[in-house]
């Protein structure tokens, strides 16, 4: 078990810290403190920072649950540690090259994710070509929402992509 | 010693390959679980063998020399539900080649054998992954067995190990490769240096492929084994047409090489996981558990108690497939 701390930011309304809890209860979270910083409070929305120990898959689960009750995530931390960049790696198989490689590694890169390196094989000019790319992002949620616009790309322009195993 | 009587369905690869262990293992059975498996009836599309017992050695005999079943001396024109109907047996063992779009014929058998009260073990993917939910709850409601191990994962237990190995872990996810043929190209194409076509073709000459290899490479196989896993292991309810799948035709050699270049192999992956289901190809580290050669099968379970459990063997062939048909069949005959 790891112990993870989470800072969110609450709508200021009763019912609301009680659907948080009952997502980390949900996915096996052991739950040891809450605290409201209530002079962090803006615009209807209260800091509320909960630590609780739990392990890695299920941290991940509780992270995600919130996403989707459009919870919003300010801080995580798991084991002390801020959660660290995240990197991925994929293969994109066929005119890569001439659907312009420019406009698709565009696509996908922002302020939080960045290609880390690229590496492209064209048999011949009229042949399909393969590009093995990894790229880092800040956070999961960066990684997915980059995965996502890649997997819009790819479909577009009729490219096959393979992605890594875990991928997010 | 008690005696089971089972009514066979099908005589291709596998039902053949079930007759030739029961000839095999039929005393070492009877020692071992104290038990006498007799097959009563044999049906094939067209007619059926009939006898108490069998003629298994007949049968397998006139298959292997290439000839049909109606040259055997206890064959009767009795098609697959008239069997059901007329000889009484314990237990309906269905497979049966169905057709992935509507699960038939062995959808049909199977629900033919549950009212008439017979138990049911299946290795017929197709009739599963069509009609999973209405098959498991007819069986319920007639308090019958239908099991279906060798249905996905061919000799590899699968659901058997969720069942009775990890009974107080929580199945968070399982992922692997479900399909011995792509896992041989793949390989091929990887440690070899072979394209796409001269890795099928090799795989077609050594029996790994059909002759049409659209189910295999288009990874509806897969797919189908993976349906069958989320409903049994995981408890969904998925149909075949909720697989998101991509086959491995648009995979190049110069792909494969350089995901090697990089550590990497591409392997065709089903992935059960958060209430989705996929099947396409997937770069594996190198040093992954799932990175296994040839046409071996792998599946790696994620479970909240015991963490990752892998298993590895091999998920099609006439024998190896017997090894869960007949332990369905051994554990129906515990209750019997």
């Amino acid at each position: 078990m790891e112990d993870c701390k989470l800072e969110i930011k609450l709508a200021d309304r009763p019912g609301e810290l009680s659907k948080v809890l009952d997502i980390i209860a949900k996915n096996r979270g052991n739950l040891f403190a809450v605290s409201h910083i209530r002079e962090g409070a803006r615009e209807g929305r209260v800091p509320v920072v909960i630590q609780f120990q739990a392990i890695q898959v299920d941290f991940n689960s509780i992270v995600s649950d919130l996403e989707k009750a459009k919870i919003e995530i300010s801080e995580k931390l798991v084991g002390g540690v801020e959660e660290a960049g995240v990197e991925q790696e994929f293969i994109l198989i066929g005119h890569v090259i001439d659907t312009d490689i420019k406009d698709t590694i565009y696509g996908i890169c922002d302020k939080d994710v960045m290609i880390k390196s690229l590496d492209i094989s064209l048999k011949s000019l009229k042949d399909p070509s393969s590009v093995f790319t990894e790229i880092s992002a800040k956070n999961t949620k960066a990684m997915t929402t980059s995965m996502a616009k890649l997997e819009a790309i790819a479909k577009k322009k009729k490219l096959l992509l393979i992605t890594g195993i875990n991928s997010t | 010693m008690k005696k089971v009587r089972l009514l066979l369905f099908g005589f291709g690869v596998i039902g053949r390959g079930f007759a030739k262990v029961l000839l095999e293992k039929s005393e070492y059975i009877k020692k071992k679980h104290g038990v006498e498996l007799v097959v009563v009836g044999v049906g094939e599309y067209n007619g059926a063998l009939i006898g108490d017992p069998v003629d298994l050695k007949a049968a397998v005999g006139l298959r292997e020399k290439g000839q049909w079943l109606d040259k055997h001396p206890q064959w009767k024109k009795v098609l697959p539900k008239e069997l059901i109907e007329k000889v009484s047996a314990d237990i309906a063992v269905e497979m049966v080649p169905s057709d992935i779009k509507t699960g038939e014929p062995g959808a049909g058998i199977i629900e033919a054998a549950l009212a008439r009260g017979l138990h049911v073990v299946s290795s017929d993917k197709c009739a599963l992954a069509n009609r999973f939910i209405g098959l498991r709850s007819m069986a319920a409601k007639k308090d019958k067995w239908l099991l279906y191990e060798a249905s996905a994962g061919g000799g590899m237990p699968l659901m058997n190990l969720a069942r009775e190995c990890i009974q107080a872990d929580t199945v968070l996810s399982m992922e692997g490769i479900l399909n011995g043929t792509t896992n041989y190209i793949l390989t091929k194409m990887s440690k070899g240096g072979m394209d796409l076509e001269t890795a099928l073709r090799e795989a077609q000459e050594l029996g790994y492929a059909e002759k049409d290899p659209t189910y295999d490479v288009e990874g509806i196989d897969a797919a189908a084994k993976a349906v069958i896993l989320a409903n049994d292991v995981m408890g969904w309810d998925k149909k075949f047409s909720d697989v998101k799948i991509t086959g491995i035709m648009g995979i190049t050699k110069e792909a494969v090489q350089l995901a090697r270049k990089n550590g990497y192999v591409i392997k065709l992956i089903a992935e059960i996981k958060d209430d989705s289901l996929s099947v396409g190809p997937k770069l594996i580290p190198e040093n992954h558990p799932l990175n296994i050669e040839s046409n071996l099968n792998a599946v790696m379970f994620k479970t909240d108690v015991g963490r990752d459990v892998v298993i590895v063997g091999r998920g099609a062939g006439g024998r190896e497939t017997q090894s869960a048909i007949f332990s369905d069949v051994l554990r129906i005959c515990k209750d019997l």
